[in-house]
């Protein structure tokens, strides 16, 4: 992504030149970004969200604010669909795909006033009205910003072990389900591009994820364009182009029982490995999956 | 809360997560979690004397940001956050209260959930933890109406949550359900699936679930509106159709009508408090438990009432304990009854009687607000203001009910005491005279007055009862509940003077300053063309009503309508008195008729107030030149009102 303002170009080299890796890798992240429009780029400029400055602290203040502002949004749709905006079009999927998305249910079960066996109970009698009264309320909490999810088919093999849950997570690069001093309980939910569509009022409704979809955030890697879909960075080293997984942004899809596919607890911290390593594997599969050994070389030196 | 934290592997979870994986665990005297507690609330305090950002991007992230803050509280169960908002609810709930603009973004239902899940948390710290239980009543019955549907999941969360609920093994929350179902009138499938997740989450063999869906249902309420056990939950396979009220015994009564009447007897034969006060809580913990599973409160009100002013009258021993008991009789009723006015004037008398007279006259001046239509509370407020000395305030008090048309005979004797004080012994003879007029055959303590003044003799000016407590009473403190009703008395007694002194004006305005969300002066703000609802970020309805009246702005008066279908007569007549013949004409047709309407409570205040202008109609006159005649008054009728209105019903808790 390259901008326009002086001050932004300035302050984006200072956050590549910074010492601190988390720091360079939020840059890198800005820099190597292909999937952000023209459009939305300019509105990022534009908007007067925080003042103007070339210090990469202003940048990355500019940035959180524009996620929170227009991003986690609650009654307009997220940039990242709007029409006018040019998402990111990931392009024609088949209806029937279906698309699974880890979802942390410790804030939906304390509103709702249950504990996870009651709702793991529940689930495996499918008690239809009680998943169906949980999800009402874990609806009402939930906005729209755009949904970090998979494709099925690119964790289904996982899916019968134990510790699935954490093996996902990891997979997944979802780094804030960390189990601190209790596991953490999470849902895995599972539903169709028609489901997405049908609820949908934008013309794209699942994107190829980019820089502006979340908070700087050092686990994220921009894909290159030409792979369609983004591609999760792992908690661990990637070992090569085949461990990566396929990652989209879907909008909203008001939850039913019929969504709610696997419980489970995740067990373990997140692993912790040097975020250059992470970084450096990363940026080498991606290489390899696009055929583009060029992608991210210049920043990666 | 409104930024971010690089602290992995959280960095991009949600603050109300953040804050539940970091701190959640520890205990609540650690330094961290301690820090967190005394955080949130001076980033709240700091967020609620903040103007709403204009900006609607930057607004749906000051609600979510405001949401978090409560659930944060609730998650990681921060202590003195919980209390604090719920110590001062008056004034939380009414910021709270305008930030929904969305399912995902209101503020209002986090702060409601926050109440409900910390009443286990904060039983410890609270005197009366299942304060709330009325208001969750309350929520539950008004979910579809007053609030939207999605609200009764958080009045059954907090009926769940009660602390005694939980140790007794009750289940309040059937009759928030009932009460729900019989307000809101569901279909048989809304209400089992509200119903059949309750019952999974309280399994209980189907006996005990069919007596006490019997003892809910057997209360006055559900038999006065013909519902017949099992009613709505004849769709469940455990309540075959057989069920029904005939036959079957009740398993819970209110107290037996013998406890109370007995102690109702003693009191009045002036045994000594030490011997009642045993009795006096078996009977308030007896009509609290019965209230709290059946949901009625009929019992429990009138009771309460009944034996609080009795121990006011009685006082022969223990004053200050027994004005105490009745306080705290008054505040159990409110909480089921907020618009009961015996338990208001109970609750500022015993204020009176325990020597709490600032709060006292607070409460007057809350009590008039209120009951704007109620000649006594405008009476006792002015009899407590001469009882302290406060004599020009009490005069203003006479006079101000005299121009609102809420006066009774009895002003006019309080009128005539405080002139003939002044040594206006014309006037008072006159204010007697006047009051002799409506009341000639009920004029007791007028013609006595009468006769004392035309022997040229004094009229004692402070009654007799409140005189003996003034004597013997010395002044205690207020309770916290008082003081944060200080600001609407504050308000209430400014509002008077705000046509013609520019020091009233200024006093509203610092008023406004420090705390620029508090809505009652918003409304009297907007009233006076000081402050602009339009110019505000989710402007409270109430404030927009004044500002449109007062600057004749019909169309917007039209547009509030849609919005607020309860202030439907109050807009009617408003247009009215600003010359639209349609709405005169549609208002003296709707204040006829006393028949149910979504705007029960401005229609019971106008009602009373349009009696002049209907004997104008009558007499021939068009409905809109005999409101022309009236404007005045009913301008005045149409602030009581509107104030009445937008008064917190989360009161007393």
């Amino acid at each position: 992504m390259n901008f326009d303002d002086p001050q932004l170009i300035q302050a984006l080299d200072n956050g590549l030149l910074s010492p601190d890796d988390g720091i360079k890798a939020k840059a890198h992240n800005l820099r190597l970004e292909q999937g952000v429009s023209e459009s939305r780029r300019r509105v990022f400029e534009r908007k007067p969200s925080v003042p103007a400055g070339s210090s990469w602290d202003e940048l990355f203040r500019r940035h959180v604010d524009y996620v929170r502002l227009y991003v986690k949004t609650s009654t307009e749709q997220p940039h990242t669909f709007q029409d006018q905006l040019e998402p990111n079009d990931v392009g024609d999927i088949d209806q029937e795909q279906l698309i699974v998305r880890l979802e942390g249910l410790a804030r939906p079960m304390h509103e709702f006033g249950c504990s996870f066996e009651e709702l793991q109970k529940d689930h495996d009698d499918q008690d239809v009205d009680f998943l169906n009264e949980f999800c009402d309320v874990w609806n009402d909490l939930r906005d729209l910003r755009p949904a970090f999810s998979t494709l099925l088919s690119e964790v289904a093999e996982k899916l019968d072990l134990d510790d699935w849950a954490d093996v996902l997570r990891d997979m997944l690069g979802l780094a804030h389900y960390s189990a601190n001093t209790a596991p953490e309980p999470i849902a895995l939910c599972k539903y169709s591009v028609a489901d997405v569509h049908r609820e949908a009022n934008t013309k794209v409704h699942i994107t190829m994820p980019t820089v502006l979809d979340s908070d700087p955030w050092e686990h994220y890697f921009p894909a290159p364009k030409s792979l369609r879909f983004g591609r999760a960075m792992a908690l661990v080293p990637c070992n090569n182009e085949e461990d990566l997984k396929v990652e989209l942004l879907n909008s909203r899809v008001t939850y039913t029982h019929n969504n709610i596919w696997k419980l489970g607890q995740i067990a373990t911290p997140a692993p912790v490995f040097s975020i250059s390593e992470l970084r450096e594997m990363h940026l080498l599969a991606l290489q390899f999956a696009s055929g583009n050994d060029s992608f991210g070389a210049a920043e990666a030196s | 809360m409104a930024g971010y934290a690089p602290v992995f592997p959280y960095t991009l979870a949600d603050a109300p997560d953040v804050a539940r994986m970091l701190i959640g665990h520890l205990p609540a005297d650690d330094p961290a979690h301690k820090a967190m507690a005394s955080g949130m609330i001076s980033w709240l305090d700091e967020k609620r004397v903040e103007p709403l950002p204009a900006d609607p991007a930057r607004l749906q992230d000051y609600v979510l940001q405001v949401s978090e803050a409560f659930e944060i509280i609730s998650l990681v169960g921060l202590i003195e956050p919980a209390l604090k908002l719920r110590e001062q609810y008056v004034l939380w709930f009414e910021w709270a209260n305008r930030l929904d603009l969305a399912p995902s973004r209101d503020a209002r239902a986090s702060y409601l959930r926050m109440l409900a899940n910390t009443q286990p948390t904060v039983a410890d710290h609270h005197a009366d933890a299942d304060a709330l239980a009325p208001f969750w009543l309350r929520l539950c019955r008004s979910a579809g109406s007053t609030y939207p549907k999605r609200y009764l999941q958080i009045g059954l969360l907090g009926l769940r949550r009660l602390p005694s609920a939980i140790e007794h093994g009750d289940s309040p929350w059937l009759a928030g359900l009932a009460g729900w179902a019989l307000e809101q009138k569901p279909t048989d499938q809304q209400f089992m699936r509200a119903w059949l997740p309750m019952k999974r989450l309280y399994p209980a063999s189907p006996k005990i679930l069919r007596q006490r869906v019997f003892n809910v249902l057997s209360q006055e309420k559900f038999v006065k509106a013909d519902i017949q056990a099992p009613a709505w939950w004849a769709n469940d396979p455990d309540f075959p159709k057989t069920t029904h009220a005939k036959g079957q015994g009740h398993s819970l009564e209110p107290p037996a009508r013998e406890l109370l009447e007995a102690i109702i007897r003693d009191l009045r034969n002036n045994v000594a408090f030490s011997d009642v006060r045993a009795r006096l809580e078996q009977l308030a913990d007896g009509y609290e438990r019965f209230t709290a599973v059946t949901g009625d409160d009929f019992f429990l009100v009138r009771s309460f009432c009944n034996v609080g002013k009795e121990l006011l009258r009685n006082a022969v021993d223990a004053v200050s304990e027994r004005a105490q008991f009745a306080e705290h009789l008054a505040r159990k009723a409110l909480r089921y009854q907020p618009r009961d006015p015996i338990a208001w004037g109970l609750w500022r008398d015993a204020l009176f009687s325990r020597g709490a007279y600032e709060a006292s006259i607070a409460l007057g001046w809350e009590t008039v607000r209120r009951f704007p239509n109620d000649p006594l509370k405008r009476n006792e407020l002015a009899e407590i203001l001469i009882a302290r000395n406060q004599l020009d305030e009490a005069l203003s008090v006479i006079h101000g009910a005299l121009d609102a048309g809420t006066f009774d005979h009895y002003t006019y004797a309080i009128l005539a005491r405080l002139l003939a004080h002044k040594g206006e012994t014309k006037a008072a003879k006159q204010a007697i005279d006047d009051g002799l007029d409506i009341a000639a055959d009920d004029g007791g303590a007028l013609l006595s007055a009468r006769s004392l003044l035309a022997k040229g003799k004094p009229l004692q000016l402070v009654a007799s009862a409140r005189q003996k407590i003034v004597d013997t009473m010395a002044v205690s403190t207020h309770d916290s509940i008082a003081l944060a009703l200080e600001h609407s008395a504050k308000l209430r007694r400014l509002r008077p003077r705000l046509q013609d002194h520019d020091s009233a004006m200024e006093e509203l305005q610092q008023i406004l300053n420090s705390d620029p969300n508090l809505a009652y002066a918003q409304i009297l703000a907007a009233r006076h063309k000081l402050w602009h609802a339009s110019e505000q970020a989710l402007p409270p309805v109430a404030a927009a009503f004044e500002e449109a009246l007062a600057a004749a702005d019909l169309e917007t008066l039209k547009a509030l309508t849609a919005r607020m279908p309860r202030l439907e007569s109050l807009v009617l007549l408003a247009r009215a008195i600003l010359g639209d013949i349609d709405a005169a004409n549609e208002v003296a047709e709707r204040l006829r008729d006393d028949g149910e309407s979504k705007d029960d409570q401005a229609a019971e205040i106008l009602r009373e107030r349009f009696r002049p202008v209907f004997q104008l109609i009558d007499g021939g006159l068009d409905a809109v030149v005999a409101i022309a005649k009236s404007a005045h008054k009913l301008r005045i009728a149409i602030y009581d009102t509107n104030e009445a209105l937008s008064a917190p019903e989360l009161i007393a808790a």
